[in-house]
């Protein structure tokens, strides 16, 4: 919105479709390129800076396995192992923080180590896995991407999706661009404020205006609401401004409406009955064509007799004679008849409308509120649903880890009072060391930020082991 | 109103309609014909000497704009910064920084542009100045934009266990953020004018929401940090700056917090707006000071963690800490 409206003009001389087309070309190109060669560009730059040296000081080493039978291996399994004790990972990170690796990589964060990775020892460590001799020399190779398992399907997926989705808007973009203005939207400035106008706007698409003026009988209503019945004004309108009828005959004191016709019944009010033409074209039925009951400037009938001339024609069915530009586009999507009434030509409509208004402000009782909802409420339940689905689900999600795990696991909090290690860095809850004291847990627990700085400290994420953190 | 003032003052019929044809607007009334009159004579003209001068035009490259439409895009720029520092992570396929700073770099981006939105409604009580009012949508926008895009990295790429599920809503923390995210995204699908429009009296209430989420923000951050101060580092290392409590997230929302909260009662607002009227703006900004200072030092915070942990991903060596 805001960088839409920023700066104007300036662009507006390429046609529209051009430029969006190209736009959207370099859009495309962009993100192919960056995605092509993105990772090998800052591969290099990783790579180039410097070569490890080799250390002539015979030291213990680690080369990290492969992971196998489903576990990988983490500082904290490694310093378990090597040291007895899996807290002293920090130890194993200070001494490997930022060597360049076989592969490329480098010991940045201590929760990701790669298989093949060389990891220098503390000089009191011993087990199966330890080597003892001078650090092998690591040449860089290749570019290395880190990674995870499953992480680059996964930002492929994202980036994928991005590019679907830019794709798709710029396509529908350019869509409504070239059909033209019969699917664009009118913009803010040309539309009515208050409530959607309706010449039986959501009705039957005969509901609408259909001819390009209105004759002396109608009444255009711009009040109505979908779903509302008329107002109590049930009169015809008033003759026609420039000729006036002499048939009708002025109250004394000038405050009186035209002499109306009974209403042959109450609501409700079907579309095609009788009744219904007592009403405004919002409630005629399709193919129904309003007729004067005499040419416009010559004395004539009454109201009464536009009334009866008008339900003659109930029967006739023929489809509408064509319709006024603005109001539908042959083949496109559906113009709101309020529209039409925006465009209105001429003084004629415009006096209709205010004539109508007029009597409607006139009638004693005030337009009566709807009974029931608005017709807003039905968008308003599709958001709330929209909200409430994906909560339902949530928490459906939540009793199931809660179910699954214990409350010791649900309740997680990654700092501060109370903290109980887990969080981002926590493996799977297959391969955690159940039996890993609690003490272990505490012993680096003020550390920086565990669960952001090291692997995972030992909290058993079973219920058993969170029973016993919460114990002690 | 006019017409049936006319009618019923007894005018002829044909004077009724032309009085009825000279003026097709509708609801038209006696006072807001004079109203409009008065428009008419004087030029229009901005409530506050602040809002006037922002309304001018000057050129600028060949366009001519106006002085609040450059401002407002220049402020609303910064709000593109946590996902513009996540771009290059995402598009170069780099699930090590989205692993590691995702939720540092778009959560804390979140929670500042939160209170950002919050924060323009208060400015105006104080200020009276609305130029800038705009803001406040643009910067929702984005806030939704970041909260989703934090919700699904943080569902793809983290390592919490369950799969996407166990890291949606595994953890109590997570089940606010998500509940957070699922109230923020159909927030941010009706911000526009044709949603507007669709609901009518209902879209206000909707986006009061907003406020909903703010108290969830709270309880997402103590059950994530609680209420200790291990959370000082905010660099390289692992050791205190002596300032933990202004790295905790929680206090630093709370600070942040006090004055919007504070200027949105209504008793204070009648207060600034009794001041105000009696032309005492400086006892009021005087009053405010010591808030605005407090929420000015914990926003500092929260900014400079945002540009420490956004750079450091956007530069794909991700900081921890």
């Amino acid at each position: 919105m805001i960088l839409s409206s920023g700066i104007r003009g300036g662009a507006g001389r390429l046609p529209r479709a051009v430029a969006h087309l190209v736009a959207a070309a370099l859009a495309v190109t962009a993100m192919v390129a960056a995605i092509c060669t993105g990772p090998v560009a800052s591969a290099s730059a990783d790579a180039r800076p410097r070569a490890a040296s080799p250390s002539p000081a015979r030291v213990k080493f680690y080369v990290v396995p492969p992971p196998g039978n489903g576990r990988a291996e983490s500082l904290f399994t490694v310093a378990a192992e090597t040291l007895g004790d899996g807290g002293q990972y920090m130890e194993i990170f200070s001494l490997n923080k930022g060597r360049l690796q076989p592969n490329g990589g480098r010991l940045t964060n201590p929760r990701i180590i790669e298989p093949g990775w060389i990891l220098q020892l503390p000089a009191d460590a011993a087990g199966p896995g330890v080597h003892f001799g001078p650090l092998p020399v690591v040449t860089p190779t290749a570019s290395h991407r880190p990674s995870r398992p499953g992480g680059t399907g996964s930002a492929i997926m994202i980036s994928g999706a991005l590019l679907a989705f830019v794709v798709t808007g710029l396509t529908v973009g350019l869509i409504r661009r070239r059909v033209g203005p019969g699917l664009r939207r009118r913009p803010m400035h040309a539309r009515t404020p208050g409530p959607r106008a309706t010449y039986g706007a959501g009705r039957s698409p005969a509901t609408r205006l259909t001819r390009p003026k209105p004759d002396p009988g109608w009444q255009l209503s711009r009040d109505y609401d979908r779903g509302r019945p008329p107002p109590d004004d049930d009169r015809p309108s008033w003759p026609h401004p420039r000729d006036p009828s002499p048939d009708w005959q002025s109250p004394a004191d000038g405050s009186g409406p035209p002499p109306t016709p009974a209403p042959p019944q109450q609501a409700p009010v079907r579309p095609g009955s009788p009744a219904a033409l007592r009403y405004p074209p919002a409630v005629l039925t399709p193919g129904i064509q309003w007729r004067a009951a005499r040419p416009p400037g010559t004395p004539g009938p009454s109201p009464q007799a536009y009334f009866d001339v008008n339900r003659r024609q109930v029967a006739v069915t023929e489809p509408p004679a064509y319709d006024w530009e603005g109001a539908r586009s042959p083949g496109g999507r559906k113009r709101s008849a309020w529209l039409a009434n925006l465009t209105l030509p001429d003084a004629d409509h415009q006096a209709a409308e205010i004539r109508h208004r007029a009597s409607a402000a006139q009638s004693a009782t005030p337009a009566a509120e709807p009974p029931g909802r608005p017709r807003q409420f039905r968008a308003m339940r599709l958001v709330v649903l929209a909200m409430t689905i994906p909560i339902l689900f949530g928490l459906i999600a939540a009793t199931t880890e809660l179910a699954l795990h214990g409350y010791g696991y649900f309740v997680f909090r990654s700092a501060g009072t109370g903290a109980t290690q887990q969080g981002p860095s926590e493996p799977p809850l297959s391969r955690l060391p159940v039996s890993q004291p609690p003490t272990a847990h505490h012993r680096r627990r003020h550390v920086g930020r565990p669960s952001q700085d090291g692997p995972p400290c030992g909290s058993s994420l079973g219920s058993e082991t969170a029973r016993a953190i919460r114990t002690n | 109103m006019r017409v049936i003032t006319g009618i019923r003052n007894g005018a002829s019929h044909k004077d009724q309609l032309e009085a009825v044809m000279a003026k097709p607007v509708a609801g038209t009334g006696a006072a807001r014909r004079r109203s409009a009159e008065q428009a008419r004579e004087r030029p229009p003209t901005a409530k506050n000497p602040v809002d006037a001068w922002m309304d001018q035009d000057f050129k600028f490259a060949g366009s001519v704009i106006k002085r609040k439409t450059a401002a407002v895009f220049l402020l609303g720029i910064p709000a593109l910064a946590p996902l513009f520092f996540m771009s290059r992570a995402v598009i170069e396929l780099n699930s090590s920084t989205m692993n590691q700073v995702e939720a540092d770099v778009l959560g804390t981006g979140s929670m500042a542009l939160l209170i950002l939105t919050l924060t323009i409604t208060p400015v105006v009580t104080l200020t009276r100045q609305h130029w800038f009012v705009p803001l406040r949508k643009w910067y929702g926008i984005v806030l939704g934009c970041t909260a989703t895009a934090d919700a699904i990295l943080a569902a793809i790429t983290t390592s919490f266990a369950g799969g996407v599920i166990g890291r949606l809503a595994g953890h109590t923390f997570l089940l606010v953020g998500f509940v957070m995210v699922s109230l923020l995204f159909p927030l941010l699908l009706i911000s526009n004018s044709r949603a507007q429009r669709r609901l009518g009296k209902y879209w206000k209430p909707l986006q009061k929401l907003t406020y909903v989420i703010w108290g969830l923000l709270f309880l997402h951050l103590a059950l994530l940090e609680g209420f200790g101060f291990q959370n000082g580092t905010n660099g390289p290392g692992s050791g205190f700056d002596h300032n933990p409590v202004l790295h905790q997230r929680l206090y630093q929302l709370t600070a942040c917090s006090l004055p919007l909260l504070l200027l949105r009662l209504r008793p204070v607002k009648r207060w600034v707006a009794r001041q105000q009227k009696a032309g005492r703006e400086r006892a009021v900004y005087l009053t405010f000071l010591p808030l605005a200072a407090l929420y000015i030092l914990f926003f500092a915070y929260i900014v400079n963690e945002e540009i420490l942990k956004g750079v450091s991903a956007f530069r794909l060596q991700p900081v921890n800490g």
